[in-house]
């Protein structure tokens, strides 16, 4: 109804007014404002958040009405910050409030879903056998799972039941465990932090049934490694709140307003208050519109312009007139610059030459310098007399037998270890010194076809003060150098040494590494440079320490990201930032701070079971098992150190990886080509401990180690499980790859492998090459989603899966100190169910129909040598191997340790749903701190209620629902249990010899439950697992507590290290930073010219930042969001290489390389440069996306055009810092490396005709 | 006659494809044959799609659903999919429609949401056939377009949209949707284009005012007239 006639059209009601005129009585008809009053009511408000790789993590009010969720809106009660600063709110963004879209969206999965070929298959096979035998039917013949498998992404699915789903499941995991071995089920799920609860349900199954988790945060290239080689910490960064206590912000790389978009005002804010801003990004981003100064290097080398600021911070700060005490103090007391290196004489291919070599130790001087703990562990300096000291702090320190004379010296008090006050001397040059002349590696003139080269001698020969050092042992002498003064020969000081030919005299001349010499490579002009430096410095002398540097993926996703990170951390370094209120490293790349860490990572690793669990390092298993490596062209060579013997390092990049993983530096999956049931079978059969049958075995090569055969049936990964995460739409480098070999589906790859005569060189050492590789490797795939990504597309069974509004659960940010919780507005949604209920499915039918496959099982875990475990201390001195017979296999020592463990499989549910006896009896903890916690498994007993039913749980805590496994987190964490967190200090003390316990006294009491954070978001307790605090008087700044309460860094020397001595980071030249130019990877000429379309052809570098209308990394098939912008996969490019091949903007284009294709609208704009394009992060090929004119089916993700390449260095283990440890260290996902074809397409084919349709997965 | 069961018998085609559909199709035959309002073109037409049903493997039935309906939104079964897309205001409107079944006594058992157009069919079968009528104009477009998606697939589908909007009272709607396939379905990439595609139209299924149908349909979208937006009163 119009209401037309209800209006008055010639009359007015005769007014009647009161409160003197301020109200009339009307009698109009209103129910037109029902439309407005309805839009706001509600029947319920509750607070939730959205789990997605976001930052962010903001708290959400959930409007829910008639049992439908209609709209969301921002929370705005946040705990109050305190006095001048301002509060966390508005926290939430467009992204946020997009997302009840999916909910309802034609995008959501409903129902379980299976190919109909597999399910077909499947049923026919249950006529006649059992699940398991049904399942060994179909996966053990060929022909059968080839018709499933090649039919991966080309849609068939049929809806299934939850039963026969979990038992196709159960059954496929307990025939691959029984045939091949627990360790070929896999299991992948991201950002634990953004649903905690939801990973722990997969990863406490998978552990409980003997399989693996695999890491996410080095695969996705966000991982820093320099993080952990210079701090012995995965990330720990400032929160954004304290971007407001700094005075000198650079965004380095981090694009903040568009990534970190809810805590971006803090960075407004403090503009305000007068603190300068400076941007530097390759592109005009929105953070450059933030910046004072906006600096644009060209991408790729920041290393350059980093090494550029260090020089002038160097020759300023730490000599001549400037000088600041301030930082000399801290890098006596804090970092390594004090302690000794040896130089030694080295065959290189430039003849001899006196290069850097390992810290001196205890162990090289007459009786260990009184040291009987770890003494090769222990690193030495000399003191202000010139008397060579021990300081306290270092690694040996660390780790050692209870009693011992040297515990609790494990502190960074300016002690040395006899107990006497001692102060550091920072450099040799005093008079009593020689000069020595010490090569350092250059690589700035490597000549590139993309980027800039500066020629410069490979090999800088310079000038170092020295001292010949007497050990007192057989005569023996070494020359010795500080660190310190290797540092600033390395970046080029001119000290006014006699001869010092190398060393610019000033920042005008072009010698490595000044501001002129870096104009070159990078394009920023000389005097910006300099300006910035010493405005950066001079602020951090003044304030000690607020100056900030704020840097994103962009940075890290480079191959050579160590020495980007290395060079910006080293300013930080070098000007005391680290650790200061205001100040320091701001390294914000996902949500990976899960902040109760170890309450979680016993429930979801099932530790209150069976201890070790399996984990594995993503990237080297998928370069590996998607055969990445078999098209390797990156030659080890073209990495090396020019200061280094080639003969030293030979074999390819996958040889590294084996001869780390036999080590026990890194993690393998599968590890044993024999089934890990049967080796302890075969063992108990001879009458052997299994553990000495191993030993025996793998030395005799009757048993072998996976690593070593990736492509063998036996090693093949068997059943994959995702969730939460696009494994295949998003972080799949390597996507063709991943499609081709452990799909076996149809696939983009165009290049060749090394098979043949590729004209590539030498194929692996280590490794088997089978002719023929492998297509389909997977028996069965996996995806829990409440929405049909590309992975969905791909998997065998789709389960849906509980939105963000649907399950309850936990979730923590690293730019903010509150934890707050997923909330259950409404049930799930068609047949969905949480992630804890499914899991607790597969658990329930694998326990009913295991029995008589399998009962209480006992078998080998291998464990590489883990970070903070005594297994850190593996080889101090040089690397030696077992199989090269250099030394014995000892398994915790020259291999991976070795565990027994007894799996009681009939009993898996049983077990997922109760906390099990290993916290009672051995008790928790992390980081190397441990704790008992037997008051806290009371205390969940009886929150939770006991297991009343008879049998292997009987009164034991329950974790029955998902609210019952976030209790389980929350009351064992010390971050929301105040009690325990003041049990960690404690413990913690015991190791420093300090007293930290007052640092969470006040909280003591103080215990955080479900109920709590879903009233309100609470700000989590200090706890010695991070380096900060969360205090009424400062911000939560990492090495805050290594600062201030003289906690060491988790490193060999106890201190932040500019230098890494180990034997690998020597041989590939980077004992200390340098500038490295982005490896070439040889994916475009192979294939330049072959596929003419007719238009013009421009090669770019292929850049991909996280964008503005996806969420996140994960969600761009909102539409919502991307009706904001083109609706469809975009690519940007610069003006000028868009006109060389006549591309205007919205053209559609290709991208193409050796890797695979890529089509996209064109984006034509004067914010990127010239020589590369940016493809926004993880955009969907289900949207809008037409077919490939190069591979004639469906254009690719981002990561078609790409292929994981590893680094050796990032393989390094069993060395303090550099062990492996699960997301912490291992090799990284790099990818930004890589070149593209671009062109304009001739014909956009969307692929949608009917037949099309049914065999293609997109819909448009 | 019961023209009731033609509804529930075209409901039941639209539903995910079950052994019991299939067991029963003479049933539906039955129905379609006793409904006077349809055509012999119709009855042909539904004949096909239950030969087809009655003839194929389930499995791959259930395939071709999934395959039709449960992928994209262009021929998503969810009406409140093509008439609010994203939009927020899609939770009230199904709110609303919750509300109007509960004042016919009725309660929805499955786990699906009201605006499934099966739902919606069942429902419009328990009502006197003037009202049904009525009802089914109201969805009258919805039906249109995506009977026009599956037209243009060559889907057995589309016989239940023919069918729906034949009871609509729609006198050729084998042309109508016809018509509607041949629609330029190449991309327009002007501006103008771009603009006209993304613009919000007003329409007034149970008085939502809303936007976007799928860009691709968008010719079709450019065309509709605009309609004035109505306030229903909902009170009794």
């Amino acid at each position: 109804m119009s209401h037309f006639l209800d209006r008055l059209n010639f009359f007015k009601n005769a007014d009647q007014t009161f409160s003197d005129g301020h109200g009339t009585v009307t009698n109009e008809d209103r129910t037109w404002e029902d439309g407005y009053r309805k839009r706001w009511q509600h029947d319920k408000i509750v607070r939730s958040t959205h789990g997605t790789n976001c930052t962010g993590s903001c708290s959400w009010k959930i409007y829910v009405k008639g049992g439908i969720v209609t709209w969301e809106t921002q929370q705005t009660d946040y705990p109050r910050t305190r006095p001048d600063m301002p509060n966390h709110e508005p926290r939430g963004c467009s992204r946020g409030a997009s997302y009840s879209w999916y909910l309802y969206s034609a995008n959501r999965v409903k129902y379980p879903m299976v190919r109909g070929c597999l399910l077909r298959a499947w049923r026919e096979a249950r006529k006649s056998l059992g699940s398991v035998e049904a399942w060994a039917s179909i996966a053990g013949n060929p022909e059968k799972s080839r018709e499933y498998k090649s039919r991966r992404g080309l849609g068939g699915f049929v809806r299934a039941g939850w039963d026969e789903v979990n038992e196709i499941i159960a059954a496929a995991n307990i025939y691959t465990i029984k045939q091949y071995g627990p360790d070929r089920v896999i299991g992948f799920s991201p950002i634990p932090a953004m649903s905690m609860v939801s990973y722990a349900a997969g990863s406490r199954y998978l552990s409980l049934i003997g399989g693996v988790c695999m890491s996410f945060y080095d695969w996705y290239c966000d991982l820093p490694p320099a993080s952990p080689q210079i701090w012995g910490e995965q990330t720990d960064v400032p929160e954004s709140a304290d971007w407001y206590n700094s005075t000198f912000i650079i965004a380095w790389g981090s694009n903040v307003p568009q990534t970190r978009t809810p805590d971006a005002h803090f960075f407004t804010e403090v503009r305000y208050k007068g603190t300068k801003t400076v941007s530097i990004t390759p592109d005009y981003s929105e953070v450059a519109k933030l910046g004072d100064l906006w600096l644009h290097p060209k991408q790729g080398t920041d290393a350059a312009l980093a090494m550029a600021m260090g020089h002038v911070i160097l020759k300023e700060f730490h000599f001549g007139a400037n000088k600041s005490d301030y930082f000399e103090d801290y890098c006596r007391k804090y970092t390594d610059m004090p302690l000794l290196v040896q130089l030694v004489e080295k065959d290189t291919p430039t003849g001899k030459l006196l290069v850097p070599d390992r810290y001196m130790r205890a162990a090289d001087f007459q009786d260990n310098l009184g040291q009987s703990n770890n003494p090769d562990w222990k690193t030495v300096a000399f003191d202000a007399d010139g008397r060579v000291v021990l300081p306290n702090g270092s690694i040996g320190f660390r780790w050692g037998a209870e009693g011992r004379t040297d515990a609790g010296k494990w502190n960074l008090e300016e002690k040395e270890a006899g107990g006497a006050a001692t102060k550091l001397k920072l450099t040799l040059a005093d008079g009593s010194h020689e000069l020595a002349t010490v090569a350092f590696p250059y690589f700035g003139g490597i000549v590139t076809e993309h980027f800039t080269e500066n020629k410069q001698s490979d090999v800088l020969l310079r000038k170092v003060p020295a001292l010949r050092l007497p050990l007192g042992k057989d005569g023996r002498q070494v020359l010795v150098a500080t660190v310190f003064d290797l540092t600033a020969a390395n970046y080029g000081v001119d000290r006014g040494f006699a001869g010092d030919d190398t060393v610019a005299k000033n920042f005008d001349e072009d010698k490595p590494y000044t501001p002129a010499w870096q104009e070159k490579i990078t394009g920023v002009k000389r005097t910006d440079v300099i300006t910035v430096a010493r405005q950066f410095a001079d602020n951090a002398h003044k304030t000690h320490g607020k100056s900030m540097i704020i840097i994103g993926a962009a940075m890290n996703h480079w191959y050579h990201a160590d020495m980007n990170y290395r060079g910006v951390i080293n300013m930080l370094m070098l000007c005391g930032c680290i650790g200061q209120s205001g100040g320091g490293w701001a390294h914000y790349v996902g949500q990976e701070k899960l902040r109760p860490q170890t309450g979680w990572t016993a429930l979801a690793f099932a530790l209150d079971w069976i201890r070790p669990p399996r984990q594995m390092n993503s990237t080297s298993f998928f370069y590996a098992h998607t055969d990445q490596w078999r098209y390797e062209k990156l030659n080890v060579k073209e990495i090396l150190s020019p200061t280094t013997d080639p003969k030293e390092f030979s074999g390819s990049l996958i040889d590294y990886n084996v001869r780390a993983e036999r080590m026990g530096w890194l993690p393998s999956a599968p590890q044993l080509q024999t089934n890990p049931l049967r080796v302890v079978k075969d063992a108990a059969e001879v009458g052997m401990d299994p553990k000495d049958y191993a030993i025996k075995a793998l030395k005799d090569g009757s048993l072998r180690m996976s690593c070593e055969d990736p492509d063998h049936p036996s090693n093949f990964p068997r059943n994959l499980f995702v969730w939460r995460s696009n494994l295949l739409g998003s972080s799949g480098k390597g996507h063709e790859y991943f499609l081709k070999h452990l799909l076996g589906t149809t696939h983009g790859v165009q290049g060749k492998d090394l098979g043949g005569d590729s004209g590539y060189g030498a194929k692996p050492q280590e490794v088997v090459w089978h002719e023929q590789a492998p297509e389909g490797k997977l028996d069965l795939l996996v995806t829990l989603d409440f929405r049909m990504s590309t992975t969905c597309l791909y998997s065998d069974i789709v389960l849906p899966t509980a939105t963000w509004y649907e399950k309850n659960d936990l979730n923590t940010s690293d730019m903010h100190p509150f934890i707050h919780p997923l909330s259950q507005a409404v049930d799930p949604a068609w047949e969905a169910r949480s992630d804890w209920d499914i899991y607790k499915g597969f658990a329930k039918k694998f326990s009913e129909i295991c029995v008589g496959h399998l009962g209480v099982e006992k078998e080998l875990v291998l464990t590489p040598l883990m970070h903070d475990t005594p297994a850190e201390l593996a080889q101090a001195i040089g690397v030696k191997e077992w199989k090269k017979g250099e030394c014995d296999l000892i398994p915790g020592k020259t291999a991976p340790a070795m565990a027994v463990v007894e799996r009681d499989y009939p009993n898996v549910y049983k077990r997922f749903t109760a906390l099990g006896p290993l916290m009672d009896k051995v008790g928790n903890g992390g980081k190397g701190i441990a704790w008992n916690t037997q008051e806290e498994v009371k205390g969940l007993r009886d929150l939770n209620g006991i297991v009343r039913e008879e049998g292997a749980t009987q009164g034991m805590a329950k974790i029955e629902s998902d609210i019952d496994a976030t209790e389980v987190v929350l009351m064992l964490a010390p971050e929301t249990n105040g009690h325990v967190a003041v049990k960690a200090w404690q413990a913690l003390s015991k190791i420093t010899g300090r007293d930290h316990a007052h640092l969470a006294l006040g909280k003591e009491h103080e215990k955080i439950r479900f109920r709590d954070i879903q009233v309100q978001p609470r700000k989590i307790i200090s706890s010695p697992t991070w380096s900060g605090l969360e205090d009424e008087h400062v911000s939560y700044n990492a090495g805050y507590t290594n600062v201030h309460e003289l906690i060491p860094w988790r490193t060999l020397s106890g201190r932040q290290q500019f230098y890494q001595d180990h034997k690998w980071m020597l041989g590939f030249g980077e004992g200390m930073c340098v500038y490295k130019p982005p490896v070439d990877l040889k994916t475009v000429h192979p294939i330049q010219g072959q596929k003419d379309n007719g238009n013009a052809e421009v090669v770019l570098n292929f850049i991909t930042p996280h964008q503005k209308w996806g969420i996140h990394s994960t969600y761009t098939d909102n539409l919502l969001m991307l009706t904001l912008s083109r609706g469809g996969p975009i690519v940007w490019l610069s003006e000028d290489d868009a006109k060389k091949v006549g591309i205007v903007d919205n053209d559609w284009i290709e991208l193409y390389n050796v890797n695979g294709a890529i089509t996209a609208r064109a984006v034509v704009s004067q914010r990127v440069n010239p020589g590369m394009c940016m493809m926004y992060h993880a955009q969907e090929k289900i949207v809008n996306t037409p077919g490939s004119e190069v591979t004639g089916n469906r254009g690719g993700i981002h990561n078609s055009v790409t292929r994981c390449v590893t680094k050796p260095t990032h393989m390094i283990g069993g060395y303090a810092q550099l062990s492996y440890g699960f997301n912490y260290y291992g090799t990284i996902g790099t990818n930004r490396d890589e070149f593209v074809i671009v062109r304009k397409m001739k014909t956009v084919d969307w692929l949608d005709e009917p037949q099309s349709v049914a065999q293609e997965g997109a819909h448009s | 006659m019961n023209t009731k069961l033609t509804f529930r018998a075209l409901a039941a085609l639209l539903a995910y494809p079950t052994a019991a559909l299939c067991a029963n199709l003479d049933e539906l035959q039955q129905a379609f044959a006793a409904d006077k309002r349809l055509k012999p073109a119709d009855r042909t037409a539904l004949q096909g799609l239950l030969d087809k049903l009655g003839t194929s493997d389930l499995m791959d039935a259930e395939e071709e659903y999934i395959d039709t309906f449960d992928r994209g939104r262009a021929a998503s079964l969810n009406l409140f999919e093509h008439v609010h897309g994203e939009s927020r205001d899609r939770g009230q409107a199904m709110v609303d429609l919750l509300a109007m079944y509960e004042q016919h006594g009725l309660a929805l058992t499955v786990r699906d949401l009201p605006d499934f157009l099966p739902v919606f069919l069942e429902f419009v079968s328990l009502l006197e056939a003037d009202a049904a009528k009525q009802q089914l104009q109201e969805v009258q477009h919805l039906v249109e377009t995506i009977g026009a998606t599956l037209t243009r697939r060559q889907s057995p589908y589309a016989a239940v949209f023919q069918a729906l909007l034949r009871l609509a009272g729609v006198s050729n709607p084998e042309k109508l949707l016809a018509d509607r396939e041949g629609a330029p379905v190449e991309e327009d990439t002007t501006l103008d284009a771009i603009d006209k595609a993304w613009a919000d139209q007003p329409v007034s299924f149970l008085g939502g005012c809303s936007p976007q149908l799928a860009p691709q349909l968008a010719p079709i979208n450019a065309t509709a007239q605009p309609q004035p937006i109505e306030f229903h009163r909902r009170t009794a």
